[in-house]
């Protein structure tokens, strides 16, 4: 599904390049768990960045789904990302002025989903994440866990194939960490790709492989 | 406590470059703008209304009942007698001046130059004491208590003798072809330019005036109009109680052969200028309309200023939140907050007044062009409008300042410690007050739209004459023309560049003299007022002005230039049956045969209906009209010269083009045109800067949502639509609001004028796609570069 070959990412300031990310080979497949660790700074959250197209490799080839992204015009890219890739961030990103029903349903309105065909799938969506009383809620009115639990409602609403989660329990306490990671299990179970960033061994432990990252290397 | 206040406010004046120069910018042009209009209307409220005795000074005025001239029977010229029968009438009445001038009298200096000057003749020295003038050298008691002397304002006296000594040097005056040696008795200071006196700088008394002209004695008689009377009131005297025994003075002073039912009123004479009421009034009037309209600019412009600073100090109040909650944890009051920023808001205000100032300074002249008055040197130094500058400042740093200070100073510290201070949410209030600003620019566009299409229409109007071409040369002053104007004409015939030319009485434009045409008794005939103009064979052909029924004068027919009138359409309705060709009217008690039927042309201001008018030959001629071919004027005029010299004509040669006196005419609508159209510009301008520090902020306060949106997929487009639409919604409503207001004006404005453009929706809807292009550019430029930038650039630091 993802194939990195020889990822560069650098900053060019003034004078000098900083390297975050250095030949970075990556091959993810079809409904794998895929768990990214390495100490701060070292490069994690730009490769979900790259990953996601939300940022762009200085160098290098990335094929998702065997389309080249390297070579993809901006609209394309709009398109791919709205339609394949949800996302989950470690401080949830909801917007503050829309309500929990209201935020659920805006990556709907993107992809030109049809008002009664919205109203469903937000209703279905609320049922199955057990916040049909929230739904009239703004995100300051919500704990933590439940902003977090709102975020991957979102992600995961447009049905994407691969969901990209930035340390999503980095927030949270253990307790509501682990209901995050078992909703994340259980979305990869019924088939969604997951790539994950965390600093929790047993966090990553859901997944099924973990990739260690250090100073924008890829240890082996 | 006060140098730590100063600091934070020059720190935040420095730190947030954008906004300061938006609110130091904005506020400084405000202030310019209001301190020259300020300038304008301290000068027309001030015309006349500065002499120590001004609020007991009164000019006496005239109703002539039934006698309209352009719409009003009300005069401002009384007969001689009346000063003296009144002073002798009423123990009300102090003293009282009675005026007569004499313009553009032909004045030598001992064998030097030839002047062409203004004179005051009046029964002085009542008139030095009723106005104060203030003597440099001579007595005002008895230095016009002479025959033939004068007394000279310094600026005449330095123009006519240098720098010598003016008193007893003599002067030759021209009065009516006589002239006699006059002896200068006295200097005086001369009147500021907003005074009606200030362009006479020499005054003479009133015997000897009228000695010089004691061939003219029904000039001094009751029944001749001709003369200015001012009242002195006594203290404390009831105007309307005087003013209620008028009639029965009329009764008892005016002798019944020449009492025609007239009335007299009193007005004040400061109020003279700018509410004049009365026909012929001695200085120039005043222009109330510009005057309220400048007034009512200066304010709009003022608030949209103080606007853009209240809704960017409150939308910036988040930032400002963090220290009003420190302050208040380490006991600020609530009071002394305020205080702090108030004084801010004073300081902005301050430094915008300086550059204010300067701006004035800059653009002074400009606008005394604009408005067409001279202020007079050291304008800006005067008292009242160094005060009134500075009340200009206190009051846009207090408006400006209340608001964001009350709301600033309102967060609680817990709030602002929690981080949950909502100051930066979009606020009602705030849309209200750019809708508001908004509103007030797009009545200005429209206004300015619909001004400018009413003075296109008067330029592309056909007037029933042809103006261009035509060369005009004023020689009713000049006897060594005015006395051989045929042979004047016939030189001028010999060119063949010259198409045709006529002396006449007034210029078609604009006919001022009018009188009484009688039917001549038979039934069905009607009485008329009509306005007359005289002039030569060619008048018609001149100003190309056609003959509808019968025939234009001919030489060929003897009584024509007798007995021959030449009626307008609308005098022709007006006579009923006598109004036909071949019939006879009685005017002034002479009898006069209709000729011809000349076509309605406009011969006043289009604010006024066409009006009765007939055409005869002979009588009085002012001016001399030229009608050249196209592309001959300059030649043409440098002959009428060199005739003019030949001629042996005493007085400088002057000309003017009648397309040019034409356009003059409409001086006041070019003017408020031009002060509303710039002022538009301004206005817009200024919101625009205000709506651009808004979106900077609004667009600064949602980065974080923009970048999510555009995560779950949102095109720039979008975004851009999401961030434009608010302010694009703010400028619709906007201009629902302006259009009724700017309607409603311009209907009442272009209802002042007898014939007008239609209005119709176009200016409304170029003023909306203007207002909505410039802001949608404003918010644009931002919105567009908020929708490109980045995602993980805004959601890395969180
Ligand atoms: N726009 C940028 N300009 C310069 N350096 C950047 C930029 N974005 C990220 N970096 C640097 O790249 C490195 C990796 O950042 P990041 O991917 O956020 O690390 P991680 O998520 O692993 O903590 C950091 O050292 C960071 O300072
Ligand atoms: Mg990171």
């Amino acid at each position: 599904m993802i194939k990195l070959t020889a990822i560069e990412k650098y900053y060019e300031n003034r004078v000098i390049k900083t390297f975050v990310l250095r030949n970075i080979n990556l091959e993810v497949k079809e409904g794998e768990f895929v768990s990214v660790m390495g100490p701060s700074g070292s490069g994690k959250t730009t490769l979900l960045n790259i990953i996601g197209m939300l940022d762009a490799p200085s160098n290098g080839e990335y094929y998702f789904l065997d389309e080249p992204v390297h070579k993809m015009s901006e609209k394309r890219l709009t398109e791919l990302h709205k339609t394949y890739i949800g996302f989950v961030f470690q401080s949830y990103h909801l917007i503050d002025e829309l309500t929990v029903y209201e935020n659920l349903e805006t990556p709907l309105l993107y992809q030109r989903v049809n008002s009664n065909n919205r109203k469903g799938r937000v209703a279905e969506t609320l049922d199955r994440f057990g916040m049909v009383a929230k739904k009239d809620l703004f995100p300051n009115q919500l704990s933590g866990g439940q902003q977090q639990l709102v975020a991957i409602a979102r992600a995961v609403i447009a049905e994407p194939k691969l969901i990209l989660a930035d340390e999503p329990t980095g927030n949270l306490h253990s307790e509501q960490g682990k209901e995050i990671m078992d909703l994340l299990k259980k979305l990869n179970e019924q088939g969604t790709t997951i790539i994950q960033v965390t600093h929790s061994e047993t966090n990553a432990a859901y997944g099924n492989r973990i990739i260690r990252l250090k100073d924008g290397w890829i240890e082996k | 406590m006060i140098k730590n206040y100063l600091k934070i406010a020059i720190r935040n004046i420095l730190r947030n470059k954008v906004f300061s120069f938006i609110n130091i910018a904005g506020i400084a042009v405000a202030i310019a703008v209001a301190g020259l209009i300020m300038l304008y209307v301290q000068y027309e409220w001030g015309y006349d209304r500065f002499y120590p005795n001004t609020n007991r000074i009164y000019l006496v005025y005239c109703k002539d009942p039934g006698n309209f001239f352009i719409g009003s029977d009300l005069y401002a010229v009384t007969p001689e007698p009346l000063g003296t029968a009144m002073k002798n009438e009423f123990p009300d009445i102090e003293n009282y001046v009675t005026l007569g001038r004499w313009n553009k009298a032909l004045v030598k200096v001992a064998n030097r130059k030839v002047f062409e000057e203004n004179i005051l003749c009046a029964t002085a020295p009542d008139l030095f004491k009723m106005f104060s003038y203030n003597f440099t050298a001579g007595n005002p008691e008895t230095a016009l208590s002479q025959p033939n002397t004068v007394v000279l304002s310094e600026n005449v006296a330095h123009r006519f003798f240098g720098a010598e000594e003016p008193i007893g040097k003599t002067v030759e005056i021209n009065i009516y072809g006589k002239t006699q040696v006059w002896t200068v008795t006295g200097v005086f200071r001369a009147m500021p330019n907003n005074s009606q006196f200030s362009s006479y700088g020499i005054v003479t008394s009133f015997d000897t005036y009228a000695s010089t002209i004691a061939d003219r004695k029904d000039s001094f008689q009751w029944g001749n109009n001709s003369w200015f009377t001012y009242l002195l009131l006594r203290k404390g005297t009831n105007v309307e109680t005087l003013q209620a025994k008028f009639p029965l003075f009329v009764q008892k002073n005016i002798p019944a052969s020449v009492e025609e039912g007239e009335e007299f009123f009193l007005q004040q004479i400061a109020d003279t200028h700018l509410f004049s009421k009365a026909n012929f009034g001695f200085g120039v009037a005043g222009n109330l309309s510009l005057v309220s309209v400048l007034s009512a600019i200066a304010i709009v412009i003022l608030a949209i200023a103080s606007i853009n600073y209240m809704n960017l100090a409150t939308a910036r109040g988040s930032v400002r939140a963090r220290e009003v909650g420190v302050r208040k944890v380490i006991g600020a009051k609530r009071s002394q907050l305020i205080a702090q920023f108030m004084g801010e808001s004073m300081m902005l205000a301050l430094t915008a007044g300086v550059i204010g100032l300067v701006l004035v300074e800059i653009l002074l002249r400009l606008f005394s062009r604009l408005v067409g008055v001279d202020f007079g040197s050291g304008s800006l130094s005067h008292p009242s409008f160094v005060v009134g500058f500075l009340v200009v400042i206190l009051i846009v740093g207090l408006l400006s300042g209340a608001y964001p200070a009350l709301v600033l100073s309102m967060y609680r510290p817990a709030a602002v410690v929690k981080g949950s201070a909502k100051s930066g949410k979009r606020s009602s209030l705030r849309n209200v007050l750019v809708t508001a600003q908004f509103a007030a620019s797009i009545a200005l566009i429209s206004c300015t739209i619909i001004i400018l299409s009413q003075l296109n229409y008067i330029q592309t109007k056909n007037m029933g004459y042809n103006r261009q071409n035509i060369i005009v040369v004023p020689i009713n002053l000049e006897k060594s023309i005015f006395q051989h104007v045929g042979m004047f004409e016939e030189k001028l015939r010999e060119h063949s560049f010259v198409s045709s030319v006529t002396a006449c009485s007034f210029l078609p434009i604009d006919i001022e003299s009018n009188t009484e045409v009688h039917a001549t008794g038979r039934t069905g005939s009607k009485n008329a007022q009509a306005y007359c103009i005289y002039g030569g064979y060619a008048f018609l052909k001149t100003f190309e002005i056609q003959i509808v029924e019968g025939r234009d004068f001919s030489s060929l027919v003897a009584t024509d230039s007798s007995s021959g009138i030449i009626i307008n359409q609308t005098l022709q309705k007006a006579l009923g049956r006598d109004g036909t060709v071949g019939r006879m009217v009685n005017i002034n008690g002479q009898r006069f045969r209709v000729v011809g039927v000349m076509k309605d042309f406009n011969l006043h201001s289009v604010r006024h209906k066409i009006q009765p008018l007939f055409y005869a030959m002979g009588g009085w001629r002012q001016y001399l009209c030229v009608r050249v071919q196209p592309g001959h004027i300059g030649p043409t005029i440098s002959l009428i010269k060199t005739l003019w010299n030949r001629f042996g004509a005493q007085r400088p040669f002057t000309h003017t083009l009648m397309n040019d006196d034409f356009k003059k005419m409409y001086g006041n609508e070019e003017r408020l045109s031009q002060a509303v159209s710039f002022s538009s510009g301004l206005a817009i301008l200024i919101a625009c800067m205000g709506l651009f520090g808004l979106i900077t902020f609004s667009i600064e306060r949602r980065r974080k949502e923009i970048g999510i949106r555009k995560v779950l997929g949102a095109t720039v487009a979008e975004v851009v639509s999401l961030l434009s639409s608010e302010f694009l919604l703010v400028v619709m409503v906007a201009n629902l609001i302006a259009w009724p207001v700017a309607f409603f004006l311009m209907r009442d404005w272009l209802n002042g004028f007898a014939y007008r453009t239609p209005l119709g929706l176009v200016p409304f809807i170029v003023a909306a796609i203007t207002t909505l292009g410039i802001a949608g550019a404003a918010v644009g430029f931002h919105a567009v570069k908020a929708a490109m930038a980045n995602p993980v650039e805004s959601l890395r630091y969180e």
